[in-house]
């Protein structure tokens, strides 16, 4: 499902963020991707959904190549993909079924079938009484679950979180990442960046630790370890 | 490889679904709705410059079409048969005064005229041995140039007229009128339109800075440019529009407020009947051309300017 061969990516600025990754991830697994922060989770992330190109390597997406997919192929791809983040990026002066409802109609769907996978998706993430709040006037991890809702309606084949549970408390982000897993269930494929060793440890998933730009341990079961710095 | 490839086949479809055209819509006009002084500036703008192009284009038209209209101008020279005495010239004159749009009319002799020339011409030939040559003439002045045909016409089938000649002064004053009008119209004109497209184009790149997250989150869905920037060129295409449809019925009422309430002594306005549809036309044309075109670069502007915006 993803793959990436000899990845290296750079930034303009000449700041290394990723050096010589090869890493392999199936069709329906849960993946942590783990390290402390500025170690090259994002960008790896991002390598995904093609927000950045790799400098060097390939980067294959469901059977795709994307490390040079062109302008145009870019939200082909990203409608098949998932994506959310620490910080929700909802639009605050929509509510609940607004907000999902515009990713959709971004991507042209018309409204009876926008209709018909609102309520099926809000129930998923159990916030069937709420599709009329505003993003104000929700908890941080009903927040989440509005973004999450947003990110699986258009049922994406992976699903990528940067530092989901970010803004949360340890409850919280344990039911956060506890809804992950029934999506990984149905599945979709997740890979999950954060730093957060809580949820890392109780969930028991497939562990991939990056340090400075390289993964140094990829473990099944896993818990979240320190390394050494180089 | 199955999955990604189905969904690029089944896509181009979704661009042209009727949910799509509803979706740009509604967001543009939320964004009209949005900032209530932006959409004035910007309305406001294209309505004045349009205006001052359809001033300078109504009076350039309106310019051909009186020196087209009007070969005979304001003066008409009359120049009787060699033979005619004077007495007769006169008796024409005092005819001539009688008609209709006929303000003044003036009999110059042919001793008057020839003294005349000859003091004209006194430095290059010594004309003092010559005879007479010339006719006696008749000046006749009318109070709008509309006459100037219908007098020189009836004075052609005078018997003793033997030449009629509408003088080219007027003529030569409309047409540097036309040009001096034309050359400050023109600059203006593009200068205006330069201010009000960057003024839209400004209004446009607001609108998508006030929108950046939604943006954002539209880039993360899945959108492409035509969906995230569809809503902001319809945006200042519409500003412009409301502009020009304003310019428009301004410019229209103030025609037909002039064509009845002020004959113009030297100038003949053309029907405003014939005038709206095609000032209609070319207003409605610049104003979608400042529209698209400003607001088409500010999106382009934005979309190569970004890059940073997953960050």
């Amino acid at each position: 499902m993803i793959q990436l061969h000899n990845v290296s990516f750079t930034y303009p600025n000449g700041t290394e963020a990723l050096r010589n990754i090869n890493l392999r991830i199936e069709k329906g697994e849960f993946v942590f991707l783990v390290g402390p922060t500025g170690t090259g989770k994002s960008t790896l992330l991002k390598l995904l959904y093609c927000a950045e190109y790799p400098t060097e390597g390939r980067v294959i997406v469901a059977g795709r190549d994307v490390s040079r997919l062109s302008p145009k192929e870019v939200p082909l791809l990203r409608r098949r993909l998932g994506i959310i983040f620490q910080d929700f990026r909802l639009i605050p002066t929509r509510t609940v079924w607004e907000n999902i409802a515009f990713a959709l109609k971004a991507i042209g769907m018309g409204r009876k079938e926008i209709c018909r996978k609102l309520p099926e998706v809000l129930e998923i993430v159990g916030l069937s009484d709420k599709a009329h709040a505003y993003p104000a006037q929700l908890s941080g991890g009903e927040q989440q679950r509005v973004a999450i809702a947003r990110a699986i309606v258009n049922n994406p084949i992976i699903l990528l979180a940067d530092e989901p549970t970010g803004n949360l408390d340890p409850e919280t982000s344990l039911e956060i990442v506890d809804l992950l897993a029934r999506i990984n269930l149905m599945g979709t494929t997740v890979l999950t960046a954060t730093h957060d060793k809580y949820i890392v440890d109780k969930m028991r998933k497939r562990v991939v630790t990056l340090q400075n730009g390289r993964i140094v341990s990829d473990r099944e079961r896993g818990t979240y370890e320190h390394y050494a710095s180089e | 490889m199955g999955e990604l490839l189905a969904i690029e086949k089944g896509e181009p479809m979704s661009i042209m679904r009727l949910s799509s055209l509803e979706f740009l819509i509604e967001e543009a006009f939320k964004n009209l709705t949005r900032n209530v002084v932006i959409s004035f500036a910007s309305i406001t703008t294209v309505t004045l410059t349009l205006l001052v192009v359809g001033v300078v284009g109504l009076a350039m038209v309106n310019i051909e079409y009186s020196s087209q209209h009007l070969p005979g101008k304001l003066e008409v020279a009359v120049f009787l048969k060699r033979n005619v005495p004077l007495q007769e010239a006169i008796g024409l004159a005092n005819k001539v005064k009688s008609w209709e749009g006929v303000k003044e009319v003036k009999v110059v002799s042919k001793e008057e005229a020839w003294q005349d020339l000859k003091k004209e011409l006194k430095r290059e030939v010594d004309l003092s041995d010559i005879p007479n040559p010339l006719p006696h003439a008749l000046r006749i002045k009318t109070v709008a140039p509309q006459y100037i045909i219908s007098v020189a016409e009836t004075l052609r089938k005078e018997q003793i007229v033997d030449e009629v000649r509408e003088g080219r002064e007027v003529a030569e004053k409309l047409q540097s009128l036309n040009n001096l009008i034309k050359w400050t119209g023109i600059s203006l004109g593009l200068f205006l339109l330069l201010a009000s497209s960057l003024i839209i184009g400004n209004a446009v790149r607001l609108a998508i800075y006030a929108r950046r997250e939604e943006i954002r989150i539209m880039q993360l869905v899945g959108a492409t440019n035509f969906f995230i920037m569809g809503p902001f060129v319809l945006e200042g295409t519409a500003y412009s529009i409301f502009g020009g449809l304003l310019a428009f019925l301004i410019l229209l009422l103030a025609y037909i407020y002039i064509y009845n309430h002020f004959p113009l002594s030297f100038f003949l306005l053309l029907p405003y009947q014939d005038v709206a549809l095609p000032l209609f036309a070319a207003i409605f044309l610049l104003a979608l051309l400042i529209g698209v075109v400003s607001s088409f670069l500010s999106t382009r502007y934005f979309l190569y300017k970004r890059g940073e915006e997953f960050e």
